[in-house]
Parts: C-alpha cells; structure tokens; sequence
C-alpha cells in the first residue's frame, strides 16, 4: 500500500516537474507597436501609402510561429481623404477590421541569434477581407539585449484580397502593393 | 455692351475660383482632430473590453473618440495598459510622470480589439487626469 502511494507521489512530481519544464520552454516574444507599412505608389501621382504603429507581434520560441494582428483603422495616410476611401471602398473596414499573419520562421534557432543580422525564411498566411494569400519571403532577424529585432518586406496585390480598384483611379494604385514590417519583440 | 462682357467673365471667373477652392479643400481636407473632438462614451477600460470583446459591439466604439479610465498595469516607451484590458497610444510622447498602479484618465480614438493579445487599442490619446 506504501509502495503505490511513493510511486504515486513520484509520478505526480515528475508530471508536475514535466509541465513546468515545458511552461519554461514555452517562451514568448511579444510586440505590442510594431510597424507595418504599405506603399503602391505610382510615379508621377500622389504618394499612396499608409502606416500602422501598433500592429501586435507574437513569436513563440518553442515552435518558432510567428503571429501577427493589424487593426485596419490603425493605418494612418498623408491625406485624410485617401485613408477614408481606404478604409470605406477598398478594405471596408468595418466588415473587415482585422488583418492577420500566421506563419513559421523556418529553421530559426533563437538560441544562435545575436547582433548579427541572421537572415530567416518565412512562409505563412495573410488574410485580409476574408481572402487569404500565401507568403514567403526572407526576414532580417537580430537579438539585441533580450529584444529580437525582425524586419522585412513582400508584395501583394489588391487582387489577392478581390480589393476591386475602380477604373478612375486605376492609374494612380500601383498593381504591386509593397508591405514593409518592422517588429521589436520582447520577451514575455 | 463691352461692361456686360467684363461681368460675365468676371463672374465665370468667380464661380471656377470658388469651385477650385471647394475641390481642393474637400481631397486635402485635415485630418481629424481626437483632442477637441465630443467624446461620444465615457467608459472605464473593464467595460469596453467586456463591449468589444465578448459581446462584439464594434460599431458602437470603433472609430469613436471615448474618455476611459482605469489603473495604469504596464508602462512602455510607446504605449500604456490600462487594467491589462486597453492599450494606450498617446497622440505625442507618453507623458512621463505617470507610474505603475497608478490611476489615469484619457481621450483617444478607439482603434478596435485585438484578438491576440485580448487587448483594446486606443489611440491619437490625451491625458485627462493623472494622479
């Protein structure tokens, strides 16, 4: 009957020990500002291009997925007009609040990243109005003190999202939309 | 007869100035201004997580200039949280005498909720009270 009960009391803290160890591994980084922007500006016309400061980043360490959030309304244009036509024509903000990145950082190694700028694949998904469109693209990744440092860019188009861009101003959007990203995790 | 000819060119003139004027003033309008604007709801930052949130009132916030207050539970270079339920962005800087636990009072423009952090976002913030 003792022997059960030790054998209980050991499994238990090994299963105790075990959760621990890996709530440990389960390691966070987290952005809470980071900075998205876009640009399809055409030469010669207005410069189209908007901002997000507050765009949230979460990487996970342990699995190496890489998540990101980006309030349509937080995007901020030069000229008032263009971020409501943005907003009320093309992403329809108000059925659309949202765009989101979910996608791994292919072998990332956090242990081996320091204030060299290591290069990392990425490969995920950006929905946007509902639309979902596959990304890959190479990020610049750095570890300063206990921040790690991601930026990068890739190209999308107003079609990957079925944004319709009406005839009139069709020469003023670039058909390549550029999308810049600059995070600053840190650890959680 | 050559009187008449001025006053129509003069008045056409006019009525192309005046159009200009409106063209040019309705696509560079300014953008708006969060600080002087109404506050449509004065909430604490408990009750528009709980709004947003759970019960998804978004169009009854998002977009709206909304006076919250709540205890400050993170402090950063560019941003607060308030009750860890609102994040903050200020308009300029985010001033510096504010304190951890500390109990504030702001005016910003609700930007909308953000599902992975559980966290509403706010911003183009002032500060109201600060003590």
């Amino acid at each position: 009957m003792q022997g059960i009960s030790i054998k209980l009391s050991l499994l238990i803290l090994v299963l105790v020990h075990g959760a621990t160890a890996s709530l440990q591994a389960q390691e966070k980084y987290i952005d809470k500002n980071g900075i998205v922007i876009f640009e399809a500006s055409e030469r010669l016309f207005e410069e189209v291009k908007a901002a997000n400061e507050s765009v949230t980043a979460i990487l996970s360490t342990e699995t190496n997925q890489i998540a990101s959030l980006a309030l349509i309304k937080g995007f901020h244009f030069k000229n008032s007009l263009m971020e409501e036509h943005f907003n009320e024509n093309y992403i329809e903000s108000d059925l659309y609040p949202k765009a989101k990145f979910i996608g791994n950082l292919v072998d990332l190694n956090v242990l081996q990243l320091n204030e060299n700028v290591t290069e990392v694949p990425v490969q995920g998904v950006l929905e946007v109005r509902g639309e979902r469109k596959e990304i890959y693209t190479v990020l610049k990744t750095q570890k300063i003190g206990d921040i790690i440092s991601i930026t990068g860019e890739f190209t999308v188009a107003p079609s990957d999202f079925a944004i319709e861009i009406p005839k009139i101003v069709r020469n003023k959007i670039a058909k390549e939309v550029l999308v810049k990203l600059d995070f600053k995790l840190a650890k959680k | 007869m050559r009187g008449k000819k001025i006053y129509a060119v003069l008045a056409g003139a006019l009525v192309l100035l005046i159009l200009g004027i409106s063209t040019y003033n309705y696509i560079y309008k300014g953008h708006r201004d969060i600080a002087t604007e109404r506050v449509a709801h004065t909430v604490s930052a408990e009750e528009i997580h709980n709004d947003l949130g759970k019960e998804g009132k978004i169009a009854k916030y998002v977009d709206q200039v909304v006076q919250l207050h709540g205890k400050i539970t993170a402090l950063e270079q560019n941003a607060i949280v308030i009750d860890n339920k609102v994040q903050i962005n200020f308009l300029t800087d985010t001033p510096n005498d504010l304190s951890i636990a500390g109990q504030i009072t702001i005016k910003g423009r609700c930007v909308g909720y953000d599902d992975l952090l559980e966290l509403v976002k706010i911003d183009q913030a002032t500060l109201i009270h600060n003590n």
